[in-house]
């Protein structure tokens, strides 16, 4: 059950990554179809909530985690980040049609987007506090 | 397995950060990758062939290395490498990274091949676009698979 649980929860991540990878080619200067453009957008969703709902019963199946540990509480907040920033490339990219260029301010939350989400995969790694 | 993950030395932190990294990435970059294949094979677009051969060697081959390297790291630090029989998974782990160099450069071939012809004659790139995306295809599946069995750790 964990083990599966632990597969699941690395799918999602595989899945928010591989969302991740296209839409930085956005950011940086790729011009995408819009209809791709979607499916990564879906697989950022399914990425995103794939997370946290395998993290949450990973947290619960194993002995020794909580979900009041230091690194899960931290997860959450990183997560909650990721959430807010991740979709506002895809955002911009179809509002300009999928011919402009992503504007900087975008540009910039997409990469805070990307630190936000290694620092979620350190502190799935690291577990500070655990 | 997970009851050793959370008594992990601390000095494996870094290779086991920098190989999910690397499996996410290159997982994430076939994806986008086959993305650009898969119009590049169907419709005779050249510049999403283009862009898939940047995706290539831009992210993929990239990923693939910081992965390899780390799995060999990390292997090192586990003292996988010293074993005569490893366990399954660490088998399925490198075939499907030692098969993924290949099928990452064969793919590469037959795509700046396409590319070149394209240009030069005016052609619309299409059966070694197709076949490439076929062989990035395979890889995605190979790793999603090794993704299993690093998780799992059947035998």
């Amino acid at each position: 059950m964990t083990d599966t649980l632990l597969f699941l929860h690395l799918l999602a991540a595989a899945s928010l990554f591989a969302a991740i990878v296209a839409f930085t080619a956005l950011v940086l200067g790729a011009r995408l179809e819009l209809g791709t453009v979607r499916t990564f957008l879906t697989l950022w969703h399914i990425g995103l909530v794939g997370v946290f709902i395998f993290g949450i019963a990973l947290a619960f199946d194993i002995d020794g985690y909580d979900v009041f540990d230091g690194w899960v509480l931290i997860a959450i907040a990183l997560w909650l980040a990721a959430g807010w920033s991740g979709d506002k490339v895809p955002a911009a990219y179809r509002e300009s049609g999928g011919g402009a260029a992503i504007p900087a301010d975008v540009a910039r939350i997409h990469w805070i987007h990307v630190v936000v989400v290694l620092l979620l995969l350190a502190d799935m790694i690291g577990k500070p506090w655990a | 397995m997970i009851g050793l993950a959370t008594i992990r030395p601390d000095e494996w932190d870094v290779p086991l950060f920098l190989h999910v990294l690397g499996a996410l990435t290159l997982i994430g970059a076939l994806a986008l990758t086959m993305a650009l294949l898969v119009p590049a094979g169907r419709d005779g677009s050249a510049a999403s062939l283009r862009l898939a051969l940047r995706s290539l060697t831009l992210a993929v081959l990239p990923a693939w290395v910081v992965l390899r390297v780390s799995a060999e790291w990390i292997a090192d630090k586990e003292g996988w490498n010293d074993v005569d029989d490893p366990p399954d998974w660490i088998g399925i782990g490198y075939i499907a990274g030692d098969a993924g160099l290949l099928l990452i450069v064969v793919s590469g071939l037959l795509g700046w091949f396409a590319l070149r012809r394209a240009r030069a004659d005016g052609d619309r790139p299409a059966t070694g676009v197709r076949v490439a995306a076929v062989l990035i295809g395979l890889l995605l599946v190979l790793n999603l698979v090794a993704l299993w069995a690093m998780t799992t750790k059947p035998g």
